[in-house]
């Protein structure tokens, strides 16, 4: 148990190890001089060309450069923002509860979504599995940018029931400004939960143990909740890590297409103004938000399934 | 969408479709609607009754059917079927690139890591992990920050993105047929490593892979129709479908729908006929045995 804990830990580290320093060695693989990179087009100062070189430590050899950024990085220092003339950290950190609040969101929608429509396919064969797969697939197909923009045309446009645009204030005003965002983003991997669940519940129903369940008078909710649920859901459990991806990439899309403020809006928008010290830092969050939240599900999988554990033998 | 898919991978250790047919309707409507959508990207541009950048400030979002604009026009009063036609082909070039790029790449690391195993397999397999630590989109994101916005520079970031779902499902692929009697009695009988892969177990193998090619063409599709329309694509005045779209959100927040509404549909057209292309075969070669 502690060896399968220690070997995740240590991959987890060496790939965000890896990342930085690949996020941080890009800058240098651009042709061109890193310095006119790092400023781009923007009218700046002698003074804060000065503050730039000091801050990539452009004047030192590579690898110091790389430990200067790290350590900072490390310690929550970003540097400066070129667009916005302001502490990269703090700017990520005023933009970060939109962005968390939409992704929690999203996640309600997609877990009890597609548990609940997926469970429904399982057991309920016929018209009602055939409805439900036939409208995942289309749904699988549509990209969130559609969805967002076919939202904002119903429900804003159209029905006037909620905002198109903006975060809101105050808690519950945000809620209302991020339901139709966060069912945008959901929408398409309610779908993929969903044809997952089914399939596997559908592998259980058939098995033989369920069967002997059955015939021992097991049935309803019991057998649901006690049999069909738990060995199902290490199957459904390997979705987390495409959903975990997913979410964290598409609330950049969402953010864009409902003009909300957060990372992901302020991502695009500093690529667009080439803000580099902004790009790195958000990517390195994405890349370790992605890496720690699949270490955090890995190392709970053998609560779920003791199997993982044991290397998977004995199936 | 965005590269992290529950691929072929999956769907050959679930059965995640539907049973389909061996002559499936379904299966040559998509076939043909593909060979359409490929002969709008080739002869586009000759076909477009207008320039589809030519401005007509008379005419700004008219609708669909409005006399000479059959889809109606956009914000700027352009024609929305010229443009649709025009724009094809760089919607189509962005994930050819990522596909060609992707799939020999897989092909290659997952061939040679299932074929010779040992310390080779367990290099490549921490390199195809470590890749899977950057989600598609977030990537080419990251390419278009150092090189530049354009159709090129997302694309190949996606194809790297893209590798190591192929090169895993190869690399598995590969290890299952090792295994089997026929290449250690093709090894005995004194035939080559590479013939044998070549020959033999390419051919075995070669059914998920297409399908997982087929698969990841409709998320190339959507992965850089995402970065057109967030501005990062091709820039006017070129265009593909993705920057269509986000042209059109004005028109859309206007209460025009249309300008979003065509290209929105053909994506969607496209991305379903490639995703039961996709599903066909594997659903094929599993019910093979």
């Amino acid at each position: 148990m502690w060896r399968f804990i220690l070997i995740r830990l240590a991959g987890g580290a060496v790939t965000l190890v890896l990342a930085s320093f690949i996020v941080f060695g890009a800058m240098y693989l651009v042709p061109g001089d890193p310095l006119s990179n790092l400023i781009g087009g923007m009218n700046i100062t002698s003074e804060q060309i000065a503050i730039i070189r000091n801050q990539y430590g452009l004047d030192l050899p590579f690898w110091e450069r790389y430990v200067v950024w790290a350590t900072g990085a490390v310690r929550g220092d970003f540097g400066l923002s070129l667009q916005f003339q302001q502490n990269v950290t703090n700017l990520i950190a005023s933009r970060i509860p939109t962005t968390a609040m939409l992704v929690v969101m999203s996640t309600v929608w997609i877990v009890l979504g597609g548990l609940v429509l997926g469970a429904v396919a399982a057991f309920k064969a016929g018209r009602v599995d055939r409805a439900i797969i036939g409208t995942t697939a289309i749904t699988a197909a549509v990209p969130v940018f559609i969805t967002s923009l076919l939202l904002i045309y119903t429900f804003s446009v159209g029905l006037r029931w909620f905002p198109a645009f903006g975060n809101g204030t105050g808690f519950w005003d945000q809620v209302y400004h991020l339901v139709l965002p966060s069912l945008a983003m959901g929408i398409f991997y309610i779908g993929l939960v969903t044809r997952t669940t089914r399939a596997a519940m559908r592998t259980e129903l058939e098995s033989d143990y369920v069967a002997v369940a059955r015939i021992r008078g097991i049935v309803g909710r019991p057998l649901f909740s006690r049999h069909i649920f738990r060995t199902s859901l290490p199957t459904i459990m390997t979705l987390s890590s495409v959903l975990i991806a997913g979410m964290l990439v598409s609330s950049q899309i969402v953010e864009v297409s409902f003009g909300l403020s957060g990372i992901g809006s302020l991502l695009i928008q500093s690529v667009k103004s080439v803000d580099f010290a902004v790009v790195q830092a958000i990517t390195m969050l994405v890349i370790t938000v992605f890496v720690v939240t699949n270490l955090i599900v890995d190392l709970l999988m053998p609560l779920i399934d003791p199997r993982v554990v044991r290397g998977g033998g004995n199936r | 969408m965005t590269g992290q898919i529950p691929a072929a991978d999956a769907l050959l250790r679930t059965d995640t479709t539907v049973r389909l047919p061996r002559r499936d309707p379904w299966l040559f409507a998509s076939i043909g609607w593909l060979a359409l959508v490929v002969l709008i990207a080739i002869v586009g541009p000759w076909i477009a009754p207008y320039d589809p950048n030519t401005v007509d400030l008379r005419a700004i979002n008219a609708p669909p059917g409005t006399a000479g604009h059959l889809l109606g026009t956009d914000q700027l009063g352009r024609d929305l079927l010229s443009r649709l036609l025009v724009g094809a082909r760089l919607t189509l070039i962005g994930p050819l690139i990522v596909i060609v790029g992707s799939t020999l790449l897989g092909v290659i690391i997952g061939g040679v890591s299932g074929w010779i195993g040992g310390w080779v397999d367990g290099l490549l397999s921490r390199i195809i992990d470590f890749l899977f630590a950057f989600p598609g989109l977030l990537l080419a994101i990251f390419a278009v920050a150092l090189f530049g916005p354009g159709v090129v520079t997302p694309a190949i970031a996606l194809a790297i993105a893209f590798t190591p779902i192929g090169a895993r499902l190869m690399r598995n692929l590969v290890m299952r047929e090792v295994r089997k009697d026929y290449v250690s009695s093709l090894r005995v009988l004194g035939f080559s490593g590479v013939g044998i892969f070549v020959r033999h177990v390419f051919p075995n193998v070669s059914a998920p892979m297409l399908s997982q090619t087929v698969l990841g063409f409709s998320y190339a599709v959507v992965d850089l129709a995402a970065i057109s329309y967030l501005g990062l694509g091709v820039q006017p005045p070129e265009f593909d479908w993705g920057l269509m779209i986000s042209e059109g959100q004005q028109s859309l927040l206007a209460g025009a729908p249309w300008p979003v509404l065509w290209p929105s549909i053909m994506i969607v057209l496209v991305v379903i006929a490639f995703n039961h292309m996709g599903e066909y075969i594997i659903d094929r070669y599993q019910r093979r045995f």
